[in-house]
């Protein structure tokens, strides 16, 4: 679990995790907080699962099936403001 | 398909307190959350009074549901995705029900609401210590109750259970048999290229299982090339692109295709199947086949997977959308088991052998020993034996990942991108706001 609590620093604890899981270099001059991960083909189906079990094991949230499709839920800062959501009860995963 | 209209050709077994349920009709719209979760089975629901909607999906996503809303309040549901493109649309502008959900809406005020009737509980807690398998009851009990629910829709069938010589479906012909009785066992062997049925080591143990609890076999086989030959049905009605979900449906389609032909116009056979088992145990793991690999999966712990894979049956139509095409009517009786399934503990999944340790005490005097004992098989990749599967012979003939998705774009007339869009997690693209909105 992290200590990260504001939507900067969650932000790079997601951008840390997306860059390792799927080697993305640093260099890549086209990836950013705001690059569409899935449109962009950095994060594929596979990898947005992974993606989902990183964000609750490492934030403690349950990350909603109505994310999925969200127009947030497409690149770094979408998530990690999604993530501060969840995390302050705003958004709940129904159950 | 034309607006105001469903087009829902794959048949829905729905159950309430264990017995089968009749039609439901316009008044049923007004069904609670509540009264949707006391039903069970398979079954994607379209019901409408006037400019509101109700739609369902089954718990599990068996049965699929798309629709489209159109500018002027029209409103086109079908099973497949291929009607909405051969009425003109888009992807764009389909959306799915998801699994275990109902949505409500009504095209003249724009009310919108999609919630979530059930959830599955999946255990991730340890084994208990003093009886770790103690859930195994659970499940055997599950499965009878589950063949004996379904003995009524099986008189005056035609009735066929797919047999692969693996656990999942010799436990699934074995209930069948004690339970409901006669029927005639049905499996897919390749042939080799003159057309001759290789005698694999699946078939060998499904010929012996057939005599042994004295059911008829009908063997289905196909060519390689011939095999090929189903792939842009398999692709259009199996709507999927995803190389496992087309290799299983590639041989659904050949066994559908020659139950077609055999039955001509008399009623729709039932199928029984042991599909479903293998996401339920996270039973899966990738395959290499001449130095690709295949079949890949997240990277997780089983007793973390099975979540995932379960949630994932809310894409792929590999087996009741591909056989509804041929005219099929086909029942997973592992499926309306879920919530047995699902509260296996989670450490149960990671243990080597973890589902063959599992079934092998819910079937326990029912399953044959030569079964129980052989190593696992994975049907698609053929059999140690190296007789070949249908990895092999679509793998062979150059048809890899791209060639799927390029395919299934060509079929759909759509991009990559759009493909991307479509499928994220294992669920189809789905709207919690009004469409357009």
């Amino acid at each position: 679990m992290t200590n990260a609590t504001t939507p900067t620093a969650i932000a790079e604890t997601v951008e840390a995790f997306i860059r390792r899981r799927f080697d993305i270099a640093e260099s890549d001059p086209y990836f950013s907080r705001q690059s569409n991960l899935w449109d962009e083909g950095y994060v594929d189906s596979l990898g947005m699962t992974e993606l989902i079990v990183f964000l609750e094991s490492t934030f403690a949230i349950q990350v909603p099936d109505t994310v999925l499709f969200s127009p947030q839920f497409t690149s770094i800062d979408g998530i990690a403001s999604l993530v501060e959501q969840v995390r302050d009860g705003k958004l709940v995963a129904s159950a | 398909m034309t607006g105001r209209e469903s087009s829902r050709q794959v048949t829905d077994f729905v159950w309430r307190d264990s017995a089968v349920t009749a039609p439901f009709g316009s008044a049923d719209i007004a069904m609670t959350d509540p009264a949707i979760n006391a039903l069970n089975g398979q079954f994607a629901l379209h019901l409408q009074s006037k400019t509101r909607h109700l739609l369902v999906r089954d718990p599990l996503g068996v049965n699929k549901l798309f629709f489209a809303i159109g500018p002027g309040g029209q409103v086109d549901v079908s099973n497949y995705l291929i009607d909405h493109v051969r009425a003109g649309r888009s992807l764009h502008e389909v959306w799915s029900v998801p699994s275990g959900h109902a949505l409500r809406f009504d095209t003249a005020s724009r009310d919108y609401r999609l919630t979530r009737y059930t959830g599955l509980a999946f255990n991730e807690a340890a084994a208990p210590a003093d009886d770790p398998y103690q859930c195994a009851a659970a499940i055997r009990s599950s499965l009878e109750a589950t063949i004996r629910q379904i003995r009524p829709l099986a008189e005056g069938r035609s009735l066929y259970v797919t047999m692969s010589g693996g656990l999942d479906s010799t436990t699934v012909s074995v209930l069948t048999r004690e339970i409901i009785g006669e029927f005639t066992g049905v499996t897919f062997t390749m042939a080799d290229s003159n057309g001759q049925v290789i005698e694999s080591e699946d078939l060998r143990y499904v010929r012996r299982l057939a005599k042994d609890i004295n059911v008829r076999l009908k063997v289905v086989s196909r060519t390689a090339k011939q095999l090929l030959e189903l792939l842009d049905p398999v692709l259009v009605y199996g709507q999927d692109w995803r190389d496992f979900n087309v290799h299983c449906g590639l041989v659904n389609a050949a066994i559908g295709f020659d139950l077609a032909r055999d039955l001509g116009t008399q009623s729709r056979p039932l199928l029984l199947t042991g599909d479903c088992a293998n996401e339920l145990t996270a039973d899966y793991t990738p395959v290499s086949y001449r130095g690709q690999t295949y079949y890949t999966l997240p990277d997780l712990p089983a007793g973390r997977l099975r979540r995932f894979l379960v949630t994932g049956l809310d894409t792929g139509d590999r087996e009741i959308g591909i056989y509804a095409h041929f005219g099929c009517d086909v029942l997973e009786p592992y499926a309306l088991c879920a919530p047995a399934f699902t509260q296996v503990p989670a450490t149960l999944l990671e243990v080597p052998q973890a589902k063959q340790k599992l079934m092998e005490r819910a079937v326990a005097g029912l399953v044959p020993a030569y079964i129980l004992a052989r190593p696992k098989v994975r049907a698609q990749s053929g059999s140690h034996d190296n007789s070949g599967g249908t990895l092999a012979a679509v793998a062979d003939a150059g048809v890899g990942s791209q060639e799927l998705s390029a395919r299934f774009c060509e079929l759909f007339q759509t991009d990559a991108r759009a493909l991307r869009g479509l499928i994220k997690a294992g669920m189809y693209r789905f709207s919690t706001q009004y469409p357009g909105n």
